[in-house]
């Protein structure tokens, strides 16, 4: 049964301090795609990837509703009882402005995760896993000679490339992009767009983005989120070329969405 | 000259003026210790760093008894300040709006601007008093230890959550994300990117305890011996600049002067030592 679903979102509620940002969501993220969530600012796009990986709870006076279910292997887990550590190292997560720990050098930043969740063991190996997942997020050759450089020294979209290598060394099946090219230059927005392509091969891939045209170049599927709501949700070309839904239609074509009551 | 440049130079005087208020001070004090007690220290340091003092009237003798009363009681005022201070003032950060944290909070603001002598007359009070006191029958040692620990820990406390504070919240959510349990997101993480910070909260913490007199006069009482144990008064270096200080006799007052020179080098040194390791650390 739903094979081919690698998370499943069902009625999910989610308020904070008694506001309900997130207000009854269902949705079925499929298995090894690119699925892109668009949406204007402070629709709760960014509230729904938290929850997936319930990085939402780190967050005072919030209140999670709903289930959501994550596949883990074969199987579909609760993620709301399964241990935090355990989903969020299997749901991997990259924020909008990239961060990695600018105490440690480049390789200490790929090495730390798989050492404190005791996915490596031995310098050898921490490392050998570094190298083949720095290769695999594109940053290897721009990086191999300076390894123990501070991380803070790389630019902008390598230290993105950084963090996006980071979390694949923990082996996760799913990862998280909120906006993850926000506030970085053509190339490397090309860069990590070309590379959450990619990864869809290995692993699901769901991305918020607020730029419709990003979801374009990059997704399988969208969800259209507005004000706590799916608006819509299919394929990108169905979604892109004939909209079902008028909001999502005024979204798309880039006209303003204030106001508008759902 | 126009009237930008003119303002440019009126303002420029004037830093430098402030800047010579403070240092006149400075310079003046550490001039006053070197020509009033730094000859005594040069004439016979071994004595004066490893002896005990001398009876008024008597030529020679030294602070030693002094220096390591003073180790023993920071010593313990340390090992019970430091950690208490750095592990409060990380609950502070990382718990910001736990009711414990909101209390604890309202009580190391008012602790840090507590008399520190009534600090010390709590501790003796409780501890060490003779009709009151739980652990002493009179003035002693450890009492002295625990108020200077007293007075550290809210000072220790504030800078350190302070510093954990200026750490970007995309830091502390990204170690969350890699799947890390709190345990390791404070000590694997938050605290090795602000150690810097750390040890200088723990620096100006020991810098405010190191010269203090009056809560170790009311704690810890007054001991010109060498330190004999926790129940009884020990000798301090702040304790002992007074005394000798106050006393009519001369050579008295010479070594306190020297007394006075070395303490003043020491906060001087623990400050650099901040600085230098601030430096590197970052």
């Amino acid at each position: 049964m739903l094979d081919n679903v690698a998370v499943s979102v069902r009625d999910l509620r989610v308020s904070i301090n008694n506001k309900e940002i997130i207000k009854g969501i269902s949705i079925d993220f499929p298995r090894y795609a690119v699925t892109a969530i668009i949406g204007p600012s402070g629709s709760g796009k960014t509230m729904l990837l938290r929850s997936i990986n319930r990085l939402v709870e780190l967050i005072p006076d919030v209140k999670v509703s709903g289930k959501i279910w994550v596949r883990i292997g074969d199987e579909l887990h609760d993620a709301y009882t399964l241990d935090p550590s355990y989903l969020r190292r299997k749901v991997g997560y990259v924020f909008q402005k990239p961060n990695p720990f600018p105490h440690l050098s480049i390789l200490k930043n790929m090495t730390i995760g798989p050492m404190l969740n005791g996915i490596a063991k031995g310098k050898k190996n921490l490392e050998r896993l570094a190298e083949e997942k720095l290769k695999e997020a594109g940053l290897w050759d721009e990086v191999k000679d300076r390894l123990n450089d501070a991380a803070w020294r790389l630019s902008g979209g390598q230290q993105q490339r950084l963090c996006i290598a980071r979390a694949l060394a923990l082996e996760p099946e799913i990862i998280l992009f909120d906006e993850p090219t926000t506030g970085l230059d053509l190339y490397n927005t090309k860069k990590i767009e070309e590379l959450m392509v990619r990864l869809k091969e290995k692993y699901t891939v769901i991305a918020v983005t607020h730029s419709v045209d990003q979801a374009g170049r990059i997704a399988d599927f969208i969800a259209f989120i507005y004000n706590g709501k799916l608006i819509e949700f299919g394929s990108a070309a169905s979604v892109l070329k004939s909209p079902a839904n008028e909001l999502t239609e005024l979204f798309i074509t880039g006209r303003v969405l204030d106001g508008v009551k759902v | 000259m126009s009237l930008k440049k003119l303002r440019d130079v009126v303002y420029t005087g004037l830093a430098y003026l402030s800047l010579l208020l403070l240092i006149i001070p400075l310079a003046w004090i550490i001039f006053e210790c070197i020509i009033r007690g730094g000859y005594y220290i040069v004439s016979r340091p071994l004595e004066f760093f490893t002896d005990i003092g001398r009876p008024p009237g008597v030529e020679g003798g030294g602070i030693g008894h002094a220096i390591q009363g003073s180790l023993y009681m920071l010593g313990l005022a340390l090992l019970i300040g430091v950690p208490t201070g750095m592990f409060a003032g990380i609950y502070l950060a990382e718990r910001r709006n736990s009711p414990i944290a909101k209390a604890a909070r309202f009580v190391s603001d008012i602790l840090v601007e507590f008399p520190t002598i009534l600090v010390g007359i709590v501790t003796y009070i409780f501890l060490a008093s003779k009709v009151t006191g739980i652990l002493a029958t009179g003035p002693a040692a450890f009492a002295a230890s625990l108020a200077l620990a007293l007075i550290m820990i809210p000072i220790v406390a504030r800078s350190v959550e302070a510093t954990f504070l200026t750490i970007p919240s995309e830091i502390r959510e990204g170690a969350y994300a890699l799947g890390f349990s709190s345990g390791q997101v404070i000590f694997r993480i938050l605290l090795p990117a602000v150690k810097a910070g750390v040890v200088t909260a723990v620096l100006i913490g020991f810098a405010k305890i190191i010269g203090e007199s009056a809560p170790v006069i009311v704690s810890n009482g007054i001991s010109n011996f060498w330190f004999s144990k926790w129940t009884e008064p020990a000798p301090s270096i702040p304790v002992l600049i007074y005394v000798y200080g106050l006393s009519p006799f001369k050579e008295w007052q010479t070594q306190a002067w020297a007394a006075s020179l070395f303490l003043l080098l020491l906060v001087m040194g623990v400050g650099f030592l901040a600085r230098r390791l601030t430096k590197k650390l970052l």
